[in-house]
């Protein structure tokens, strides 16, 4: 099965966390995602994430050349891609709206993130599906 | 006199400790404070599931709890939590008011402290208004210590931002509670207040009209 099969698969899947690296963007648990679309722009793949507590207006994940797609019960992981970025990532939620520098935004991934963050599972962008 | 009433008060004080598992509860494990208002579901239970408790315990450094106990709520209780406030919107009107994780213990002490004994990441929250709410009974949610926070989940590279487990203030999970309007019964958002960082259990404007 291609990748963009299995990504359209896993719409309308939801998640509580987005991991960078291990980097919890938001409370793990506090809020629950929920794919709502997947589209391509050239090499850039745009996952469209609902936040469940708010309004139906999907916040946007892109990642430029993403390769290594897994899809399980666990969530939906990417193992590496160019950059990566998260619009309007939760100005009001604790998160500020534009972080330059900071590792997470918009950052080349090609290096493993911060010292540990090599370690086996962590070097992903992971969403875990929601655990029962 | 009061040296010699320290003997006998000692081993009381022991036995009520150890009863209450310094931080943990009685018979039923909970916490004094909320052991009289929720009964401990065992898995098979009918309701059970609805609390979600994979999505609440995590393993150590990745927040969330370290343990927890399902539990039905067999009388209202009031639960708190701390938010941005109501400035803060997103780019699409959204706040965090609304989220997975509450106390039932009110809040207090200083915003720091309240940070470390709730193991919330600078990034995650500002903490500074708080919302009181009630948890209606017959609601079914998880309760448990808090999990520990690492550096790299709180996305800290220089790794001093971490939290450690902290088993005395339990928190509660309530699994998509924006979905649960009649479990988590919240008064309009103008009733809260925006805490005094240094002294958060009372507004800005309490703090200020009682210090001279």
């Amino acid at each position: 099965m291609s990748c963009w099969t299995r990504l359209r698969a896993a719409l309308g899947r939801e998640f509580g966390e987005i991991r960078f690296w291990g980097f919890a963007v938001v409370r793990p648990s506090d809020r629950s995602w929920r794919l709502e679309s997947v589209e391509r722009e050239g090499s850039t793949l745009l996952l469209g994430l609902r936040d469940m507590a708010g309004p139906p207006l999907p916040a946007l994940l892109s990642l430029d050349r993403p390769i290594g797609l897994t899809v399980s019960a666990h969530g939906l992981t990417f193992e590496r891609a160019v950059r990566l970025g998260f619009t309007a990532i939760l100005a009001g939620c604790g998160w500020p709206p534009l972080r330059p520098g900071h590792p997470a935004w918009h950052r080349p991934l090609r290096d493993p993130g911060p010292a540990g963050a090599d370690a086996a599972g962590l070097r992903r962008i992971f969403l875990p599906g929601r655990q029962r | 006199m009061k040296t010699p009433l320290a003997r006998p008060v000692l081993p009381t004080l022991l036995f009520a400790l150890i009863l209450a598992g310094c931080g943990g509860g009685g018979s039923s494990g909970l916490q004094p404070q909320i052991a009289a208002s929720a009964e401990v579901l065992q898995p098979g239970d009918a309701g059970y599931e609805r609390a979600v408790i994979g999505s609440a315990v995590k393993a150590a450094g990745q927040g969330g709890v370290s343990e927890g106990m399902v539990i039905r709520i067999v009388q209202d209780i009031p639960v708190w939590r701390m938010w941005n406030g109501p400035a803060r919107l997103d780019a699409r009107g959204n706040t965090n008011r609304m989220g997975g994780w509450w106390s039932y213990d009110p809040p207090k002490g200083t915003v720091q402290q309240y940070r470390a004994a709730y193991e919330i990441c600078n990034g995650w929250n500002d903490l500074t208004w708080v919302a009181k709410c009630t948890l209606k009974a017959g609601s079914i949610v998880v309760v448990g210590p808090g999990q520990s926070v690492s550096a790299q989940t709180c996305g800290d590279p220089t790794g001093l931002e971490n939290y450690a487990a902290n088993p005395v203030d339990w928190q509660l999970y309530i699994d998509k509670p924006w979905a649960r309007s009649a479990e988590l019964v919240c008064p309009d958002a103008s009733a809260d207040y925006e805490a005094d960082p240094a002294y958060i259990s009372a507004s800005q404007e309490e703090r200020f009209r009682t210090q001279p």
